[in-house]
């Protein structure tokens, strides 16, 4: 290995590797290359690239690329005009920043960066004499091989970036500087420079310190928003330098923009779970990140500088109306913005069952938030309308359900006077079906099996007729199921689907068998379940019984429909029903029995007290008589009861809120609940109020507006008979009024009181008086009245218009109205001592 | 010489072509009395001048006054043709 020793100024440069021999692939004199510096690439360090020629002539251009990993990262071209050294000299400024390679160890700006070399010649089939001696050729033409070289820092110190770190954000322009130059090998500290560029590369910051010391050297200056690269460079007092790694920091001063759009409402209705649209801008050229805080939870979303955001926000609770959305960029700046809405109609719930059966009693309930504006809520189900009842905030309604089928429903809000429509709801309605049990109705609910009543032996026996009326409501919907089998069999089973409901049934059964009698079973209305109800229905022959008639009365001998009649026997210890009816609209029912056994006899009916007794139905007929409520014509419900209706003026004035109050005591009856409703002269009605508690009124407040007249259509129920009965008040508006002389009137006392032109009490009494003496005197004059009576009379009716009408008159000695007790007075002693005369 | 029945007829009618003639004009006079009144700021009396004070009065006092004088006219209508 060949080391040569090339000297540039003052600086000395240390060859640390050469070529070897062969090591071109060329046909050239290679000896003749003595002096290829071979050596690594160091970024931050000056790098020189020489190549000395031997012999030869002519001139030849040599391009010089320093590469790593393919790419090239600096390029010169040598010209190599003679014998001698020609040098190609590479400083950092002569990479390209633009392509930084990061590849394992290497990272420019920050780290030594091992390169190779390679130089690239014309191409030539063949030459002779020595390499240099090559006719310009158009590149590139790479020889082999690459060289790898490296170079070593000669001035000896040593500078450590002490602050800031690297790719450091700062939003304060100001800008601290340290950095620790250490002098190991004593040459001598000349000056320390900083550097600081753009990114573009535009040296923006530039400072000198020439202390020469060694330790720490600080710089401070502010800088604008942007991002940069600095780095230090060390000089010696041999002018050799060395540069520090290249670091970047960003100054980011401005806060981002946040901007909201929506929602920032008023929105005509609302519902706990339903779906707002976030909308707005952040705007920051170093934008991080965007969240909002609803409802108590941060929620992070994406967001980029001048594109429009649109988020989801599912509502929370009716009092959660606001939220904020902040925003922040890479320095740590942040700003918040805060948006809110409102609403008119807030549905915090709804109750109702997703999937209902046919005649089933369903409840519809909404919870809402709303104000005094909101008066009235509709149930629409299935296109047709249904009231709602009120409690607080929860508004109910029930429906028999008596069709099937997907029903769509949704409430319909009177607010103000706008219509406002919820959400729909829908609710699948199933069949229900009860029927002989088959291969798709296998839930037996009811089976019926028949014995002999004498002897208990099981009896096959036909059902001519029967009818099931059956429903899983109230009622009010219900289906029919009517069966005939006139086949005898011993048993029935009916089934019911679906099989996991209770079901009540109201079944009326004719059953008979051969040499048997028919016999009806009619038991009042059961509730059945999936646990079978077994029935036994029991049947006496037609030699054993005779046809037993029972006629149910009450005291006054009116015939008593639907009594349940009841016959049992004890048969094997057992009790069982033998027979049972409801009597018929002439109160009787006829039974076939068995007149050799005891029968325990019951019959009752509601408002009556039951009747029970035990008996041998030996007779063809028996009477009863049920004590209890008679049934009456012409019930007077308004005995005892005492009304009270508020207010009490049938004139009421606009725009004035009055509250409506119909109470009412009752000392003969007793009230199950009393109430009213306002109406308007279109029918509209306005408001209601209800109570239970006699003395304890039920009361509306309602503004009258512009109303011409109001009604109060008022109720009270008693034993479930309803009494009503209506009134009404005239509203009248003032701004019609202010003509009247009642106007004059009220204003003069006004400007009275004020005491205009300093007219005070005094002057009012002077004015009273005249007016008493003028009035009366002129009556006096023109009429001829001379008679104390009629000018008494007349004095007290001036009197009293000045001083209660008007209220000219002040009180005197802190009584009010004292002249008018004093002229009454005198026309009472003046009246009777005209009679005593 | 007209006797008092076919006076009394005659003054049954002109009173109540004066008094009906009469409360049409009043129709004409009521909007007037309350734009008077809502501009001078009568409806509120007790906050203005004392000078507007009293001139509410008298705006107060117009209608009244109207009336009374169209009655007056109708009385006088009845009691000049029963003197008649």
């Amino acid at each position: 290995m060949i080391f040569l020793t090339v000297v540039i100024g003052a600086a000395s440069w240390a060859l640390l590797a050469s070529e070897t021999a062969g090591g071109f692939s060329s046909t050239g004199d290679v000896s003749s290359l003595t002096s290829i510096i071979t050596s690594k690439v160091q970024y931050g360090y000056v790098e020189r690239i020489c190549m000395i020629r031997g012999d030869g002539s002519g001139s030849s251009d040599y391009q010089v690329n320093i590469t790593q990993g393919g790419e090239t990262l600096a390029s010169k071209i040598v010209v190599v005009t003679a014998t001698g050294t020609h040098c190609a000299i590479f400083t950092q400024n002569d990479y390209n920043l633009n392509n930084p390679i990061d590849e394992g160890n290497f990272t420019i700006l920050t780290n030594r960066l091992n390169g190779t070399i390679a130089i690239q010649r014309a191409p030539s089939a063949s030459y002779s004499g020595s390499l240099f001696d090559i006719p310009t050729q158009p590149f590139p033409a790479t020889v082999n091989p690459a060289i790898n070289f490296t170079q070593i820092n000669l001035t000896g110190l040593s500078i450590n970036l002490l602050s800031p770190n690297n790719d450091t954000s700062f939003t304060n322009p100001s800008i601290d500087f340290v950095n620790n130059v250490s002098d190991p090998e004593a040459v001598s500290i000349a000056n320390v420079t900083i550097n600081v560029y753009f990114t573009n590369g535009t040296l923006i910051f530039s400072e000198t310190n020439s202390s020469g010391i060694e330790g720490n050297y600080s710089w401070n200056s502010n800088f604008p928003d942007g991002n940069y690269r600095w780095n230090v460079t060390a000089f010696d007092g041999d002018s050799d330098f060395v540069d520090s790694q290249t670091r970047t920091f960003t100054v980011d001063s401005n806060a981002p923009s946040v901007d909201l759009f929506t929602p920032n409402e008023t929105f005509n209705y609302l519902k706990e779970g339903g779906n707002l649209f976030l909308t707005g801008f952040a705007n920051d050229t170093n934008l991080d990140s965007c969240w909002y805080d609803y409802n108590g939870t941060n929620t992070t979303f994406s967001c980029a500088s001048t594109t429009l955001f649109n988020e989801t926000i599912s509502q929370a609770t009716n009092n959660d109306l606001s939220l904020i959305v902040y925003a922040n960029d890479s320095s740590g700046n942040l700003d918040s913005e805060e948006i809110s809405w409102n609403y008119k109609i807030f549905e915090n719930s709804r109750t109702f069952n997703a999937t209902a059966y046919e005649t089933s009693s369903e409840n519809y309930i909404i919870n809402l938030s709303s104000n005094s504006s909101l008066t009235s809520v509709i149930l629409q189900y299935d296109n047709t309308e249904y009231t709602t009842t009120q409690s607080g905030n929860i508004y109910t309604r029930n429906l028999n359900l008596d069709s099937t089928g997907n029903k769509t429903f949704r409430w319909r809000f009177a607010y103000a006077s706008e219509t406002i429509y919820s959400d729909n709801s829908s609710q699948q309605v199933n069949p229900i079906q009860l029927g002989l049990c088959n291969a798709t109705l296998t839930v037996p609910y009811i089976n019926f099996s028949f014995k002999d009543e004498d002897d208990l032996s099981d009896l096959n026996a036909t059902i001519p007729t029967s009818t099931f009326v059956y429903y899983l409501g109230d009622g009010t919907a219900n289906k029919t199921l009517t069966f005939v089998n006139n086949t005898e069999n011993p048993s029935y089973d009916f089934c019911f689907n679906p099989g996991n409901q209770s079901l009540n049934i109201n079944p009326v059964v004719q059953y008979a068998a051969t040499d048997y009698p028919q016999r009806i079973y009619d038991p009042s209305v059961t509730t059945y379940t999936n646990s079978t109800t077994e029935t036994t229905l029991y049947l006496l022959s037609e030699l054993d019984g005779i046809f037993v008639t029972y006629q149910v009365l009450n005291t006054v001998d009116q015939a008593i429909e639907g009594a349940q009649v009841t016959l049992t026997r004890t048969i094997s210890g057992e009790t069982v029903t033998v027979a049972n009816g409801l009597t018929g609209a002439d109160g009787t029912i006829t039974f076939w029995l068995n007149p050799d056994f005891e029968h325990q006899l019951t019959i009752s009916k509601s408002g009556f007290d039951t009747f029970t007794t035990g008996q041998f139905p030996t007779q063809t007929s028996y009477t009863i008589l049920l004590q209890g409520a008679v049934s009456t014509v012409g019930e007077d419900f308004t005995k005892g009861i005492n009304t009270f209706i508020y207010p009490q003026d049938r004139e009421l004035f606009n725009d004035t809120s009055y509250n409506f109050i119909f109470n009412l005591t009752s000392s003969f009856w007793e009230i199950d609940s009393f109430g009213f409703s306002l109406r308007l002269s279109n029918g509209t009605i306005v408001g209601t109020g209800i109570s239970t508690t006699t003395g304890s009124g039920a009361n509306f407040n309602y503004d009258v507006g512009n109303q011409s007249i109001i009604y109060m259509d008022y109720y009270w129920v008693i034993n479930g008979n309803f009494t009503n009965s209506s009134t009404y008040w005239v509203v009248t508006n003032t701004e019609l009024t202010s003509w009247s002389i009642k106007t004059f009137f009220e204003d003069l006392v006004i400007v009275l009181d004020s005491e205009v032109f300093g007219l005070d009490n005094f002057g009012r009494l002077v004015i009273t008086f005249l007016v008493l003496f003028i009035s009366v005197g002129i009556f006096s004059y023109k009429f001829g009245f001379t008679s104390p009576i009629p000018l008494s009379i007349l004095t007290f009716t001036i009197v009293y218009f000045l001083d209660r009408v008007v209220g000219l008159i002040p009180a005197i000695r802190g009584i009010d109205y004292l002249v008018t007790y004093v002229a009454g007075l005198i026309v009472a002693v003046a009246i009777i001592s005209e009679v005593a005369r | 010489m007209k006797n008092k029945k076919g006076s009394m007829g005659l003054a049954i009618l002109s009173t109540i072509a004066v008094f009906v003639i009469g409360l049409m004009f009043v129709n004409f006079i009521i909007p007037e009395v309350t734009n008077f009144r809502i501009n001078l700021g009568c409806t509120d009396i007790a906050s203005v001048s004392d000078g507007t004070k009293i001139l509410c009065l008298f705006g107060d006092a117009t209608v009244p006054y109207f009336i009374l004088g169209v009655i007056s006219l109708a009385v006088g209508a009845i009691t000049s043709r029963l003197r008649l």
